[in-house]
């Protein structure tokens, strides 16, 4: 045990001179101060560190030394002690700390700037920006515009070539054209114009129809 | 902080020389420094002013006898190398055991009584300590019979016997006395200055 650098209870009373009870005492304050201990597994006796037990030494001397003075209030000191010591290496102090209070108003005032000028940073980002996306949202419509254009072109195209799909383009025409002599000449031959007459109003009703039927 | 990783050897032996403290790197304000005219050996001559550090307020009551024989205890521990937690050393705390050591004595409490307490345990591992004893050849030490019958007594009960002793003459009269023994004679020749010792 005391190879890995503990002492016991014992120990401590010998090195202030004081019974196991006061031990047992300042053992309790001092972990209800926060000092951590730790116990022998198999008898559950109180290890001391040799820290801990310089500290309850010096706690002890201080006690004793000065009247009015607990254990208690010495450990208080102590690590009040330690806290200065502490802050006094670190170069920690009033003056320091009440030094960056005085600089405190400047330096909020540069944040200030600072926070402006980011600001201003940022108005200048979203202008600049807004004007890109216009500027690629009209190209975009330009092209639309454009796309549709050849889109009804290509369905203008498209409509015609169906219509003279289905009407079957001149062929028809030309060749109710030929059909349409090879009747009328034989009888202007025999009955002149007059004969003709009914022909001609047949002719003409065929071709409105046809018409009529070939614009939708 | 490196200076208190010593503390527990000085806790063990109560006291030690304080070049013995310097060894371990416990400086002498971490104990009270004192010092003493001791006699190497009980019946020199010669007294020599030997430096100790002592562990508590404990120590300022302590006689010149008890003093030598703390101080050739914790030489005679570092010359063996043992640690502190395996040495509970009973001439400078008559009731300090460790856990270890106070089970056992429990367990053995019967045995005990009967039998006359040695200057330290030195726990070596097994069922039981050995019995150090520090041999200043003060009283004549009961002569060949009276050391006979005391190691008799702790055979039961300890595991070993170790002699530490200081005196050349007496190391070699305890090594015939216990010529047929296991029991170890340590001589620790300027225990007032340095850790030197062979074993007899």
């Amino acid at each position: 045990m005391l190879q890995a650098g503990y002492l016991t209870s014992a120990d401590v009373a010998r090195r202030m001179g004081v019974e196991g009870g006061t031990v047992r005492h300042y053992r309790e304050l001092l972990e209800r101060m926060g000092f951590p201990f730790s116990q022998d597994q198999e008898s559950g006796a109180y290890l001391w560190t040799p820290e801990l037990v310089e500290v309850a030494r010096v706690a002890h001397s201080m006690a004793k030394a000065a009247k009015g003075v607990s254990f208690e209030d010495a450990l208080r000191l102590i690590l009040y002690a330690g806290d200065l010591a502490r802050n006094a290496q670190e170069g920690v102090s009033v003056v320091t700390l009440l030094r960056g209070a005085l600089q405190l108003p400047q330096r909020l005032e540069d944040a200030a700037v600072d926070l402006r000028e980011a600001a201003s940073f940022v108005r200048s980002l979203e202008t600049d920006l807004r004007r890109r996306i216009q500027a690629v949202a009209s190209e975009a419509r330009g092209e639309l515009v454009a796309a549709a254009r050849q889109v009804q072109e290509v369905a203008q195209e498209a409509r015609s070539a169906l219509r003279e799909a289905g009407s079957g383009g001149w062929i028809g025409p030309a060749a109710i054209g030929v059909l349409a002599l090879g009747v009328a000449l034989p009888i202007l031959a025999k009955g002149g114009l007059a004969a003709l007459g009914p022909y001609l109003v047949m002719l003409g009703a065929g071709a409105f129809l046809g018409w009529w039927a070939g614009r939708g | 902080m490196d200076q208190l990783r010593g503390l527990p050897h000085l806790a063990a032996d109560g006291l030690m020389p304080l070049w013995l403290a310097a060894e371990y790197g416990i400086p002498a304000r971490a104990g009270l420094v004192r010092f003493s005219w001791l006699q190497a050996t009980a019946g020199a001559e010669k007294k020599h002013r030997v430096y100790w550090l002592g562990w508590g307020p404990e120590c300022l009551g302590w006689g010149p006898r008890l003093v030598r024989h703390g101080l050739l205890c914790a030489v005679g521990r570092r010359y063996l190398g043992v640690a502190p937690g395996d040495w509970d050393s009973l001439a400078i705390w008559t009731k300090r055991r460790l856990p270890q050591g106070h089970r056992w004595a429990a367990s053995n409490r019967a045995a005990l009584r009967k039998t006359p307490r040695p200057d330290a345990e030195w726990w070596r591992g097994g069922w039981a300590p050995a019995a150090v004893e520090v041999d200043t050849g003060k009283r004549g030490f009961d002569g060949p019979e009276g050391l006979r019958a005391r190691v008799q007594r702790w055979a039961g009960v300890y595991a070993g016997v170790v002699f530490l002793t200081p005196s050349e003459a007496r190391a070699e009269a305890l090594a015939w006395v216990f010529r047929d023994r296991n029991v170890r004679v340590i001589l620790l020749p300027r225990w007032w200055e340095a850790a030197e010792g062979r074993e007899v």
